[in-house]
């Protein structure tokens, strides 16, 4: 085995650890990101909720339903955001609530606004603050959507800053594993046998 | 239309007054300038700094890193008073029916103040947790 061959190896066993470090990061991620929740498999686990659990519920406090609404449909709401997006911590569990008492706001603020240009005689006292109304309305989708960006923003930081700080380990272990290469044919019989390394094509070909 | 005569009695009246003297005229009295409460600060009242301090533990999930704890406290202290304003939006809502809808306008103030401290204190407390757990990775 030549030392092109030597190299390769190496090559390989980065790529081995990169793979194993990202795994045990993301999963190191996974288990902080529980937070006080004693949840495994939390995607599965929500994905799979027939309602929002009652840690959770008691955790969000009253629904913002009016007498007049309908409170079954503000709950289906809240499970059907709560699966598509698959809350990870407490955080994003209060954010969940957040973006569904706006949207359920959003919604009966453009009930009323509908209301008021339908010209319901009791919503005719209310023509002076139509313009108010469109106001809080579009205040209330604004927030909305910052909190969405806030979701965004959170997942792709996280995973990115573990990325780079994962990445700057693995190229510091690189460094550390490099150094014995010369050494590589004597002891090739003792390697770990990494599959990267069985099957890189270079090592394969020799 | 109240007449000079009443406005007098009244003016006299109110000199002669000592203010309430019971206790819980006391307590109805000290309210009287609270219209919702939401400039109070979180902590200065002690049921809701109970609850910072309940839900910044859930949010610090077991973790016994004293700088996660502090930002975790910063981030629930902005979620209580998130929840207030969302307690006094609701009853205000009530209101819109009946064409308040200023009332309602007045309380995105404080609700844009809130929430903007708590995506500030959610992402030092992310970036914290980060390094917190690289480190420990580090050690490893």
């Amino acid at each position: 085995v030549d030392s092109s061959q030597g190299h390769d190896y190496a090559r390989a066993q980065f790529h081995a650890i990169f793979t194993h470090r990202c795994e045990h990061l993301a999963g190191e991620s996974s288990k902080a990101m529980l937070g006080g929740m004693t949840m495994s498999n939390q995607d599965l686990i929500v994905k799979e909720m027939t309602q929002i659990p009652a840690e959770i519920e008691e955790l969000w406090g009253e629904p913002p339903v009016l007498p007049t609404e309908d409170l079954k449909a503000y709950e289906k709401l809240c499970l059907e955001v709560a699966k598509n997006v698959g809350p990870t911590d407490i955080i994003e569990w209060l954010w969940i609530k957040d973006i569904c008492d706006l949207s359920w706001e959003i919604r009966r603020l453009r009930g009323l606004k509908v209301r008021l240009v339908k010209g319901d005689g009791y919503f005719n006292t209310m023509a002076r603050n139509y313009g108010r109304l469109d106001a809080v309305a579009a205040a209330v989708e604004s927030r909305r959507n910052a909190v969405l960006r806030e979701i965004e923003r959170r997942r792709e930081s996280v995973a990115s800053r573990l990325r780079k700080a994962s990445d700057d380990i693995i190229d510091g272990e690189f460094t550390e594993h490099r150094a014995p290469t010369e050494t590589i044919d004597e002891t090739e019989g003792d390697r770990p046998a990494l599959a990267e390394a069985n099957h890189h094509p270079t090592r394969d070909a020799a | 239309m109240t007449t000079a005569r009443q406005i007098k009695a009244n003016r006299a009246n109110a000199r002669s007054s000592t203010g309430p003297r019971t206790d819980q005229g006391k307590a109805r009295a000290s309210r009287s300038a609270l219209r919702h409460g939401l400039s109070v600060p979180v902590l200065s009242n002690p049921s809701l700094s109970k609850q910072v301090e309940d839900l910044a533990l859930k949010i610090l999930g077991g973790n016994a890193n004293r700088v996660l704890l502090e930002l975790a406290r910063a981030i629930a202290e902005a979620q209580i008073d998130l929840d207030r304003i969302r307690d006094a939006r609701r009853e205000v809502t009530a209101l819109t029916l009946n064409g308040k809808v200023g009332q309602l306008a007045l309380l995105d103030r404080y609700e844009r103040r809130a929430r903007s401290r708590r995506k500030s204190a959610t992402r030092a407390f992310d970036a914290a947790r980060v390094e917190c757990m690289l480190d420990c990775e580090g050690t490893n």
